[in-house]
């Protein structure tokens, strides 16, 4: 065989290969990238901004190619978008037939092959940058006790659902501040310090943020006033909450070329100005050193190994353009390297390893059979209500602070913990405002749920309406921490016939919510109604058991029945009022859930082979010039949103690669 | 003296939205909404727009005392014209309803099905009628991924009033809602 | 009686009146070069070729351009009643050529034709003179031709003649951080050279800039901490209000002013003409590269004037004024045939170049110039995306005709000018505690812009689009600058280049 091309072939260029890409390319490694979509030039943003002004849905995915209304049957490079989950894509029979082939949302619309038996709800890009387009910028540090859960809340439960990592929080703090420092993170890291240090988190003595705090808004400023340094909340007796500003990718201060964040309110599904960090920012400097060759449009199809304890010796792929209204697709062609980086998330990394066969039964880097299961994200309990007062939403950054204080406690041993985000958009996320609410109050209809009497308005009091609604709006988002478990998982079947336009199976995805997770939902409608108490605010929020698809009604497949009625039941009254209450029911009947686009495990690190994918470089167990990256590798999910935590990892990862070509610069 | 198509539109867009007709249609105006909008509002109606302003120019007409709400209880479908006693043909309402929507939202809802187009279909009429979408003002915000102003902004209330952002100096500014309206319970 | 404002207002352009509403921007020499009847003397060439003023008939009112010394301020256009987008346009496009004409006079105020000595707005500060290393503070004497911050490669050919010495494009690595947003790219000329770019500020501005230490990262930060936003002065004229208050300094006040330049490289050698380009001779510096690979150098070369903006602030435009110019030759207009065989950044039918309007393929390189032929697919191939206007072209035609014939600047062309609709706030009046500017509109800071898009192909080279927020408004756009400590700046992103004592954030 001839010598390889590159030293290092890295397959996607999102957050982690790029920030890989940079590190190496700097110490003088010679790189190519292969990204699977579009390559996106900074003049881009127009083109994507226009798509997302002219859409009449404006959902995560509403800016990128291809269009949300693509096929993924024709597409090159489909993905999973928010609105192929929409109800009016789920069968009416959708019950009937999981298990036996069917899928909860029609194949011809959703990339995703859903199996359930409840829906993967998550996103996500194939641009190059990723899903770094329309991230938020959220930047937290996972906590102390996150990387040990077994050993600190389950040591003595045979049952308990989260492992350890082979890390502790120590070996990753001088990575966290690499890659804060890389995304531009804008934090004070007193104020972390003060408010968080008692649940575990930690930093290296004397370092700073490479930017200044965002400033809270007024609704945050408003719900800390009424909720900060209580301890008595039900459920978190003894310990304490309080509003914490939000460490965010994003400028508080102009960073490089970017721009100072203006308040867009827009973060997803695309920041403007690119106040916010993206992929593109550190790919850009990765490109400037001249050693890094970026391949666009080119999907791999194939990692080539002889077999485990062989190292991969080529990743196969093919070039694709659109062309009329198909995809034509190169000839499959070879790259070689010392070193290869699989970069393409929890869904896509885990497809192309499983495509890998080595001809002998066997895929590349899966001797465990741990590849594809352990698919988590951070199920999202949205919780929303009026307060009594202005709060002015709908202005600064989607989200500026959080309830963090209590990501950590011993309940753990039970049940799932969450954080807890505060939104600045109002019921937007909640219930598309201020488009449902404005069509509520001009033709007289109802699904904001807050014009029962049915008032047509126009003129002067149509203002006064919306002014005092919009302006009271507020919303609570719960990230409850997933268990990983084994056949929540992505596979590949060849056999049934559902292909991307090049050919490749999709994505099949099965997935549920354990019953340790189910319980951090309950939790979070006993912790929002004491909120509620506090502000005098009333809950509007609905959990909705049945939808219904044109006239017909069905079953809800993102609801899920209280998994703890009892602890309902022995509130005191004062938190059963149903102005505080989710559907207005003291006891809930059930919850619904929605993604967080944070898509976690599948190739999960550990420290034995036999039951992880990679060892805590993200190098592979059967293959050491192989490393699988991004937060795929996450044995645990926690309450953190994961991207700080992956490139964090990816420092990690960079500087094992350096070792390993032998690289001192 | 007869108003033209435009002014006409004008005069109702303003008093069926509440905005002052000059912030709505400015004489020195970069972006041109109100032309777009009613063309838009007059392809989309199979000639119910038209009949809508003809019926908003002869009200006006016959009666100059009616006030701004009785002109539009009567455009809205809830009061009778005073002088037929009779309500104004549903759709010219619901063309009404969806002139208000693509003020405040820049979107077009297709008020009832027309060749091509099924009622309830919607479109962005164009990136600026987003932006300026009225119900961005009404919550004295800007539209999500069109910041009028610059960092920090967000960690005060607005600085202009409402009625700076809608040119009406009859809102409320919010002025306290009723208590048992907005949810207070305790 | 509105009408008779309007009338009023562009009956002052008229020479002769033309001083009373217009302030001279040096005052000491005011005597002499007030009077435009005044014929002009000079040893300049081609000077005595060129007429005084044309009158410009647009959207059917008369305007008048004078080959001035003096900056122009323009009325509040609020006042005029019947005014529409494209007749107040006209003003505004007058107001730009005037405000042009002016600052291409040398200290002697005379139009500076054949590049014999520096243009008023060469003399001022300029960036990398006021934003020094270390925060320190800039020498503020003399108040024009501030000591230049020459960096240690540009020594040993820096020849003390200071008025023909030039650092241009001060951070090359990445070109266009300050104002070209998106790190969108270099623009590479049709030669394979890299274009640098440069901003300067009139005295007012500097002397802000001094005055409240904002030159420093700690004096910025300071500054916000006492409460104070940047406002720096507005332009005005001497008048009152209807209540008799004040509406200005007596004998009126020079506000801010901004230019910022786009220069090429002439290159004899690929048949660059320099007599077709308000050329100097300067010091073209590139940076360190970030990854410490390239080292700083510096290189003299002959550099031509291409794109040229001009930002003002006045009383009732507290967004500023934005008039932007670029050389005729820069690029063709996007669906109208390539006429020209030579462009500065466009090759006429070109097979392999690179794709219209697309930045260059990373890595950008400046240190490596000219590229080879053979990598001209890595050149900016650049058409302008929205057409200069007709009546800013027949303004532009009759200007140069009849007042630039045989100079340089025969060769430029206005864009267009941007400026604010509604630009203040209720009860906006101006005083002296406000730098005698309005209030500017707090519900739409930018102030409704018109055109909602502008872009000089020089500069907004890569988002010339009509999207908002993602292409190029200048005001949108400056809105969002800010100083080191993220707050306002005014609208102008020079005060983020502000260092501190200490540099280098820790880990």
């Amino acid at each position: 065989m001839s010598d390889p091309e590159y030293d290092i072939v890295i397959v996607g260029a999102g957050v982690a290969g790029p920030i890989i890409a940079k590190e190496l390319s700097k110490a003088g490694a010679k790189i190519l990238i292969i990204e699977g979509g579009p390559e996106t030039a900074p003049t881009n943003r127009e083109e994507y901004m226009s798509n997302f002004f002219l859409n009449t849905v404006k959902t995560p995915e509403s800016p990128y190619p291809p269009g949300l209304g693509a096929d993924p049957a024709i597409e090159a490079t489909p993905r999973a978008t928010i609105a192929q989950t929409f109800t009016q894509n789920i069968p009416v029979d959708w019950k009937d037939h999981l298990g036996t082939g069917g899928y909860i949302y029609d194949p011809n619309i959703s990339y995703l092959l859903q199996e359930g038996p409840q829906p993967f709800l998550s996103s996500y890009e194939r641009v190059t940058g990723g899903t770094t387009w329309h991230w938020l910028g959220t930047s937290l540090r996972f906590l102390e006790h996150d990387f040990k859960m077994k050993s600190t809340y389950g040591a003595d439960n045979p049952d308990y659902p989260l492992p350890d990592w082979p890390i502790a929080v120590d070996d990753l703090l001088e990575a966290y501040g690499r890659a804060e420092h890389e995304i531009g993170v804008a934090a004070d890291v007193t104020v972390q310090i003060a408010d968080l240090s008692d649940i575990g988190l930690k930093f290296s003595p004397g370092y700073t943020y490479p930017m200044q705090e965002i400033p809270p808004s007024v609704v945050d400023n408003t719900i800390a006033n009424a909720v900060n340094n209580t301890s008595d909340f039900v459920l978190f007796e003894g310990q304490n909450v309080v509003v914490t500003s939000t460490p965010a990718g994003r400028n508080s201060q102009p960073n490089g070329s970017r721009r100072t964040c203006a308040g867009n309110t827009n973060c997803i599904p695309i920041c403007p100005i690119q106040a916010k960090w993206d992929g593109t920012v550190t790919l850009s400097g990765a490109q400037a050193t001249g050693n890094v060759t970026l391949k666009s449009q080119c999907v791999v199809t194939k990692v080539i190994s002889a077999g485990y304890g062989q190292p991969v010796t080529g990743v196969e792929y093919v070039h694709w353009e659109n062309k009329n209204s198909g995809v034509s697709k190169s000839e499959t062609m070879t790259a070689t390297a010392k070193i290869y980086v699989i970069a393409a998330h929890a869904i896509e990394t885990p497809k192309l390893m499983l495509m890998s066969d080595m001809g002998n039964g066997k895929t590349v880097a899966n001797s465990s059979d741990q590849m594809g299961r352990n698919l988590m994200d951070h199920p999202l309990y949205l919780s929303w209500s009026l307060m009594p007062e202005q709060i002015f939403g709908f202005r600064g950054p989607l989200t500026t602070s959080g309830i963090e204080s209590l990501r950590d406690g011993p309940f753990r041993s039970d049940r799932a913990a969450w954080r807890c985000e505060i939104g600045n958009e109002g019921w937007n996320f909640a219930i598309g405002d201020p488009w449902t609410s404005v069509n509520d109050f001009i033709d007289g209809s109802n699904a904001s749920d807050t014009n029962a009497g049915g008032a047509k308005l126009f003129g002067t009091a149509l203002i006064d309406k919306l002014s005092s609604h919009f302006t009271r709006q507020w919303r609570m988002g719960f990230l409850v921490e997933q268990t990983p478990e084994a056949n929540s998982r992505v596979t590949i079947n060849r056999d049934n016939g559902i292909v991307d336009g090049l050919g490749l199976p999709r994505p099949v995805i099965n997935y549920e919510l354990s019953e340790y997770t189910r319980l951090g939902f309950a939790s979070a409608e006993v912790f929002s109604r004491q909120v509620y108490q506090m502000l005098g605010a009333k809950n509007f929020t609905k959990n909705e058991p049945t939808v219904k698809v044109g006239d017909i009604e069905i079953d809800n497949p993102v609801w899920f029945e209280n998994p703890d009625k009892a602890v309902f039941d022995a509130l005191p009254d004062a938190l059963k009022i149903p102005d505080l209450c989710a559907n207005g029911q003291a006891v809930p009947d059930g919850f619904t859930y929605f993604g967080a686009g944070h898509l976690v495990g599948t190739f999960r690190m550990g420290a034995d082979p036999r039951t992880s994918v990679v060892d805590s470089y993200s190098r592979s167990w059967d293959h050491t010039n192989l490393f699988l990256v991004g937060d795929g590798v996450f044995p645990t999910i926690t309450t953190a949103n994961p991207t700080l935590t992956l490139a964090a990892l990816a420092m990690r990862t960079s500087d094992a690669i350096k070792e390993q070509l032998g690289i001192t610069a | 003296m007869s108003i033209s198509d435009q002014d006409a539109f004008n005069a109702l867009s303003a008093l069926l939205t509440g905005f002052n007709i000059g912030l709505i249609a400015p004489r020195v105006d970069p972006i041109g909404l109100p032309p777009l909008f009613l063309t838009t509002a007059t392809d989309y109606s199979d000639g119910e727009c038209a009949n809508l302003l003809a019926t908003f120019v002869a009200l006006k007409a016959i009666d100059p005392a009616l006030t701004d709400d009785d002109l539009g209880g009567i455009i809205m479908g809830l009061s009778p014209d005073p002088t037929t006693g009779v309500l104004i043909a549903a759709n010219q309402t619901l063309v009404a309803q969806a002139i208000m929507k693509m003020w405040y939202l820049g979107s077009w809802y297709q008020p009832f099905e027309i060749t091509g187009f099924k009622a309830g279909a919607q479109t962005v009429v164009s990136d600026q009628a987003y932006i300026k979408g009225l119900a961005w003002q009404s919550m004295q915000s800007h539209a999500m991924g069109n910041s009028t102003l610059t960092f920090g902004y967000w960690d005060k209330p607005p600085v202009a009033s409402l009625q700076d952002f809608t040119g009406n100096s009859d809102v409320a500014d919010g002025a306290s809602p009723n208590p048992t309206e907005w949810g207070a319970t305790t | 009686m509105r009408l008779q404002k309007l009338a009023l207002y562009f009956g002052v352009l008229v020479a002769g009146v033309y001083a009373v509403y217009h302030f001279q921007f040096d005052g000491k020499e005011t005597a002499k070069k007030s009077d435009p009847d005044t014929p002009l003397t000079s040893s300049a060439p081609q000077s005595t070729a060129v007429a005084m003023s044309t009158t410009v008939s647009c959207q059917g009112a008369d305007h008048v351009i004078t080959n001035g010394t003096s900056i122009p301020h323009l009325p509040d256009f609020s006042m005029i009643n019947q005014a529409t987008v494209d007749t107040l346009q006209c003003s505004f496009d007058t107001y730009s050529w005037n405000l042009f004409l002016a600052l291409n006079h040398d200290a002697q105020g005379e139009l500076v034709t054949d590049n014999s000595g520096p243009t008023v707005w060469e003399s001022w500060a300029e960036s990398s003179d006021i934003f020094l290393k270390d925060g320190a503070k800039p020498v503020s004497t003399p108040r024009s031709f501030p000591t230049r911050n020459v960096p240690d490669e540009c020594k040993g050919l820096h020849d003390g003649k200071i008025k023909i010495v030039r650092q241009v494009g001060k951070r090359p690595d990445v070109l266009e951080e300050f104002t070209e947003p998106f790190q969108s790219g270099p623009l590479i000329d049709a030669n394979g050279h890299y274009s640098r770019f440069a901003i300067s500020v009139n005295e007012s501005m500097y002397d802000y800039i001094l005055k409240n230490e904002l030159y420093n990262s700690n004096g910025q930060k300071a500054f916000s901490q006492a409460g104070n936003e940047v406002n720096f002065a507005c332009s005005c004229n001497e008048g009152t209000d209807d209540n008799g208050n004040p509406i200005c300094a007596k004998g009126g006040q020079q506000g801010a002013v901004m230019a910022k330049a786009a220069w090429k490289v002439i290159d004899t050698t690929k048949n660059d003409d320099p007599s077709l380009y308000h050329t100097v001779e300067a010091l073209v510096y590139t940076e360190q590269s970030k990854d410490g690979s390239r080292p700083a150098m510096c290189e003299k070369q002959m550099v031509g004037l291409t794109g040229f903006h001009i930002g003002q602030k006045t009383s009732n435009d507290t967004q500023w004024l934005w008039s932007t110019f670029e050389h005729v030759d820069n690029v063709p207009t996007k669906g109208e045939v390539a006429s020209k065989p030579k462009y500065n950044y466009f090759t006429p039918d070109c097979t392999d170049c690179n794709t219209v309007n697309e930045p260059p393929a990373q890595p950008w390189n400046p240190k490596d110039p000219p590229l080879s032929d053979a990598r001209i697919g890595d050149r900016s191939q650049i058409e302008r995306v929205i057409a200069i206007h007709q009546d800013t072209d027949q303004m532009n035609a009759q200007v140069q005709s009849e007042l630039l014939t045989g100079t340089v600047w025969a060769n430029y062309e206005l864009v267009s000018t941007q400026w604010p609709t509604a630009a203040t706030a209720p009860n906006a009046a101006p005083s002296e505690a406000t730098n005698w500017c309005s209030a500017i509109n707090q519900v739409d800071k930018s102030g409704n812009p018109a055109p909602a898009f502008l872009a000089n192909t020089t500069l907004e080279t890569y988002i010339q689009g009509t999207v908002p927020q993602a292409s190029s408004s200048c005001i949108n756009c400056h809105l969002n600058a800010t100083m080191t400590d993220g707050q306002f700046s005014d609208f102008t992103y020079l005060l983020e280049r502000a260092q501190g004592p200490q540099e280098g954030p820790s880990q």
